[in-house]
């Protein structure tokens, strides 16, 4: 059932702004309408979604060094006490957890600084001098420096030539390191003839301490740096027992964000916001904001021309979750009939059919009970899991009546598939009559209410008389009323199809027009020939696994393979199953079923409300 | 066969495709001052991730040297991909044979991302070794080797690099007829762009003949004659071939407002919305060249626009050429 | 083994292998754009595996009837029934609708899968619409699993 939109227009004093979003971002009831591009006001600051990306980024920084909570963990729950007051406590593992990222991303450059400064003194470890004592003196300039291993000739040419003294030491990875002595003479023209055939001068006076002293104090800081971090990491790891404190701040200050992002018109005391609210929420909403402001006028008022609301649909808690099913092809429209109750019914008995089976119908049902409690799944994703937890149970109750458990046939309350296909498949076509049948009704119903009497009996009822007639032709009792009722069918869609039509060629033609829709009824009918095929499938591929099984179980090893081919086999059949029917199932109420009535093309409700990732809110009061 | 690792391409390119600035975000950032414009952009996770306060300039060059890593990772068929690299071989060669020309230093105006490193293509200019390069520009350049005129120097290359993409689309067997399409009408374009600007400028046809293209739909009979034609006249002639209702329009325009600017930007357009036809071919290589196009054009765009920015010019939306 | 047999033999080995190799071929091409779109953004893996799925079933069907064949000629249970070349035949046809068409929508329902798919990595919430796009190509595999089936069940033996 589509329930009735009202627009709000709610006034408040500007003090009590943040009071009011609350109460209304709480209950989940007041969906936004964003005023004119001109008039509009908005709290939206920046740092905001700073925030938000901060307690965000921290998570993910957790992450990295803890175990995350496993799929199978059930989220954790806070009360709404808690989650409306300031969490000093997030906050602090916050503000913690980012001075050590910080700590360790200052260690991470330390280390590699270290080590850099490592790799340039190997080469030199060998030389016993103070970096700081080697200057130039009075008479001696002293130069350290690499060049190129291969032109140690012309390097040796230089220094007889300047004649100058100098010590090798090790090979790094610039080359050949070497110091070199000479007495105070033009150290521009020696060290340029020098550079020229590739030597690099290197200062290393900023040093103190012989290299060797400064490699291993550093190799001792870093390893005292590596046992910093460590102690870091255990900091890390020992917040994340806070790790629901961190999340909370998360989802605390998104609620926050999206409340900052309402945009409403604002007089010099007041604000002025606009929404949209379920007719029958409208007692809600108004005593959620009489609760925490006595100064406020809130008025409801009924859509204008021209404004379209989003559309709520309600429906008792079985149809409700078959709603996803019609919301993944569109929303109804406001003032249309909600399909989501017939649909969902069909969609129930329909899916039962091609699964069709006992076994497979218990594993469904034991395995997506056990999702529902453990994982507590929120909206689409929860009615989507009890579409599938419901539709195990029509899952074994066609299984009861095909006689098939895991694929093998026994004592079938109705008939096996595979011993009786045809049966089957005439079972199939008159669910597929009456389902389209249903559709068309639904239309009838809309067509009466609008007043177009007429034209539910020529467009609908004409046809639904004249499949049914010849359906009848293949009762031989039946036979000659069939006739009667499928001739006459035909001659009202004859006479009718063209009455929009202006001229009487016009009409002739619209109504052998009318009448040649005829394919389109007949191939919609045959299309629910898949259940059969589905229900084959799944009951034959079964049945292969266990003939599988049975043929490799002779020995020991053999009887190890069958329990392979069991679980192997009958999971991965489940699995394509499942995923066949559900996507039949679903054809068959989008394409066959709703071109005989339904339109779409609602606009979705999206209240402000709290959408929380991490943490679910307990003690909401809730009945959507 | 090609229609595979396309597919795994084209997922790629598709998951990226909404990266590429929308007319919305367009409008945002047509109407903030250039600091408020680049945050957005880093928002939007412009230029990479990496580094708080960034230079559009190096924004952008890391956004397309991110793009061009991409279509070189996944082209299916590399060979048809670089052919929209070997334009910025042509820009890189130009420079660097105006440099020995003129003597003066251009390495930092090189652009990376052409379909040869440029340090391969400075080693072989500088040791004459021109074998390196494919045949046709090999010509080109001895045919070039004391040629000191620069406008000689930018056609005669301009011309090699497109024998040399028809040479290369040539020889694949299963002729590709959207970069046919594309590079014959490119041709085609450019040749008009010419032509117009020759007779903005009153040059003398002999002047403007050489300049003009071979290889294009559009014949260089054809083009030569318009060479200091009249309006009607150039019009009635140039508008034919596939494109010559677009043509049409597009000197229409020009005709009114005499913009040379616009009329460039028409034809890119145009150049742009023929590979954005193609974009739904997931079985070709449309949706990765309309990326690459794409994402060149954006850069393009930004660049002008934050220089319009920078110097106080109001340009309009689509004087910048978004559509 | 009577040379009915091996003809029927062959038809089940035929509709196997046909709608196998179908199958195959869309659920690669689909895998291909999956992975792709997979490679920047692998939130989507899930959504993008259920696609990927969709033309894997012809192959299933193809399997199917190859084994309703094997089952009806006693192949499978050891002790195959001596088929006249008439009967062998038969058992051949009955196993080409599937095969044939099951081998050309699998290839056609892969591709428009891959096309599905690279939507979804466009925008995410439009998996639903594509897989009932992609889905409506199967009709036609389905169509010609009935046909075999019921061509199966009317042969007599």
């Amino acid at each position: 059932m589509i329930i009735p939109m009202k627009k709000a227009r709610l006034i408040i004093l500007k003090e009590d702004r943040s009071k009011v979003l609350l109460a209304l971002q709480r209950i989940g009831e007041f969906m936004v309408i964003s005023p004119n591009e001109n008039d509009k006001t908005s709290l939206a600051q920046e740092n905001s979604g700073e925030k938000a990306q901060m307690s965000e980024a921290m998570l993910r920084f957790l992450n990295q060094f803890c175990k995350k909570p496993s799929i199978l963990d059930p989220r954790p729950e806070v009360n709404y006490q808690v989650f409306s007051k300031e969490n000093d406590k997030g906050q602090h593992v916050e503000d913690e957890l980012l001075s050590l990222s910080n700590q360790l991303n200052q260690n991470k450059n330390r280390i590699s600084f270290l080590e850099n400064q490592n790799a340039n003194l190997e080469p030199w470890h060998s030389m016993d001098i103070k970096l700081e004592n080697i200057h130039e003196t009075k008479n001696v300039d002293i130069v350290l420096g690499y060049f190129p291993e291969n032109i140690s000739d012309e390097f040796s040419h230089i220094i007889k030539e300047y004649e100058m003294t100098y010590k090798l030491f090790d090979i790094g990875n610039d080359g050949q390191s070497v110091l070199l002595l000479k007495y105070k003479d033009d150290k521009i023209s020696w060290l340029s003839s020098l550079k020229s055939i590739g030597f690099v001068e290197v200062s290393l006076s900023k040093l103190s301490g012989t290299p060797d002293e400064i490699i291993s104090s550093n190799k001792d800081e870093i390893k005292r740096i590596i046992e910093d971090n460590n102690k870091i990491m255990d900091k890390i790891s020992g917040l994340n027992q806070y790790r629901n404190d961190l999340a909370l701040l998360n989802e605390q200050v998104l609620a926050q964000q999206e409340r900052n992002n309402i945009q409403y018109i604002e007089t010099i005391e007041t604000i002025c916001l606009y929404g949209w609210v379920c007719s029958d929420k409208v007692e809600k909403v108004e005593s959620a904001v009489s609760n925490v402001t006595k100064n406020f006028d809130l008025a409801f008022l009924d859509p204008k021309k021209g404004e379209i609301p989003p559309t709520v649909t309600r429906n008792n808690r079985f149809l409700a979750q078959f709603e996803t099913i019609t919301d993944m092809f569109s929303l109804p429209k406001q003032g249309t009939i909600d399909p989501a109750p017939v649909a969902g019914i069909w969609y129930w008995i329909i899916y039962g059919m091609m699964m069709g089976d006992v076994g497979y119908g218990a594993i469904m049902a034991v395995l997506f009970y056990l999702f529902k409690k453990i994982k507590k799944p929120k909206g689409d994703m929860a009615k989507l899991v009890n579409v599938l937890y419901y539709s195990s149970f029509t899952t074994i109750f066609f299984g009861f009546l095909f006689g098939s458990y895991f694929g093998e046939t026994w004592h079938p309350l109705l008939f096996a598939p595979l011993d009786n296909p045809i049966g089957f498949l005439v079972l199939t076509l008159i669910i597929g009559v009456l389902h389209i049948f249903s559709g068309m009704g639904i239309q009838i119903a809309q067509q009466i209410k609008n007043g177009h009497i007429l034209d539910a009996f020529f467009d609908q009822v004409s046809w639904m008389v004249l499949i049914v007639g010849l359906g009848f032709l293949f009762l031989p009792s039946l036979k000659t009323i069939g006739q009667w009722m499928a001739i006459g069918g035909a001659v009202v869609i004859l006479l009718t199809a063209g009455r929009d039509r202006p001229n009487l060629i016009g009409k002739i033609t619209g109504g052998l027009l009318g009448l040649y829709d005829i394919s389109s009824y007949m191939s919609d009918i045959l299309s629910y020939s898949r259940i059969l095929a589905l229900s084959l499938a799944t009951g034959v591929i079964g049945m292969v696994m266990n003939l599988l099984a049975r043929m490799v179980s002779g020995s020991i090893i053999g009887f190890v393979f069958a329990i392979l081919i069991y679980i192997l086999g009958h999971t991965f059949n489940l699995a394509m199953s499942m995923l066949s029917a559900f996507v039949h199932d679903s054809r068959l109420q989008y394409i066959e079923f709703f071109n005989k009535f339904y339109e779409g093309g609602g606009l979705k409700f999206k209240p402000l409300a709290f959408h929380t990732k991490y943490i679910d809110i307990s003690d909401m009061e809730k009945d959507h | 066969m090609t229609g595979t690792n396309n597919l795994f391409a084209v997922g790629r390119i598709k998951a990226l495709e909404s990266n590429i600035i929308d007319i919305n975000l367009w409008h945002r950032l047509f109407d903030m001052n250039e600091k408020e414009a680049l945050r957005i952009l880093q928002e939007n996770h412009y230029g990479g991730d990496s580094g708080d306060q960034q230079e559009l300039e190096t924004m952008i060059d890391n956004e397309l040297a991110s793009v061009h890593q991409l279509i070189k990772e996944v082209s299916p068929q590399p060979i048809l991909t670089n052919l929209f690299l070997l334009p910025v071989d042509g820009y890189n060669l130009k420079l660097l044979l105006k440099e020995k020309v003129q003597e003066v230093n251009v390495h930092s105006f090189l652009h990376e991302g052409g379909s040869i490193s440029i340090d391969q293509m400075i080693d072989s200019l500088n040791a004459d070794r021109f074998d390196f390069f494919p045949e046709p520009i090999e010509r080109a350049l001895l045919d070039l080797a004391t040629q000191k005129d620069s406008r000689i120097i930018s056609y005669t290359i301009d011309q090699a690099i497109y024998s040399q993409i028809f040479n290369i689309l040539a020889q694949k067997k299963n002729h590709n007829h959207l970069l046919i399409e594309y590079f014959k009408s490119k041709i085609d374009f450019t040749n008009i762009i010419t032509v117009l600007r020759g007779n903005a400028l009153h040059w003398e046809a002999i002047r403007v003949k050489p300049m003009l293209l071979k290889g294009g739909e559009i014949s260089l009979k054809i083009m030569e004659s318009v060479v200091g034609a009249e309006k009607d006249k150039l019009i009635r002639k140039l508008s034919t071939g596939r494109y010559s209702l677009t043509i049409r329009k597009v000197l229409d325009e020009f005709y009114n407002d005499m913009k040379m600017i616009s009329l460039e930007q028409s034809f890119n357009n145009a150049l742009l919305s023929i590979v954005f036809e193609e974009k739904n071919d997931i079985f070709g290589l449309g949706p990765i060249i309309n990326y690459l196009l794409q994402k060149e054009h954006e850069a393009q765009v930004l660049r002008v626009m934050f220089t319009g920015k920078r110097a106080g010019i109001e340009l309009s939306i689509s004087e910048l050429g978004i559509v | 083994m009577s040379t009915g047999i091996i003809i029927a033999i062959f038809g089940a080995a035929i509709c196997a292998a046909l709608a196998g190799i179908g199958s195959a071929y869309g659920v690669q091409c689909a895998g291909q754009a999956a992975a792709g779109v997979c490679a920047e953004k692998p939130d989507l893996f899930g959504k993008l595996l259920v696609l990927q799925a969709l033309p894997g079933t012809q192959g299933i069907y193809g399997f199917l009837v190859a084994v309703l064949i094997m089952v009806q000629t006693g192949v499978i249970s050891g002790a195959p029934v001596d088929l006249t070349i008439q009967q062998g035949l038969a058992y051949l046809f009955a196993g080409l609708p599937i095969g044939i068409v099951g081998w050309w929508s699998g290839i056609y329902q892969g591709k428009t899968a891959a096309a599905s798919i690279l939507m979804t990595g466009k925008d995410p919430d439009a998996s639903a619409k594509g897989i009932t796009m992609t889905a409506l190509v199967e009709t036609y595999a389905i169509l010609a699993l009935l046909v075999s089936i019921l061509l199966l069940f009317g042969i007599k033996i």
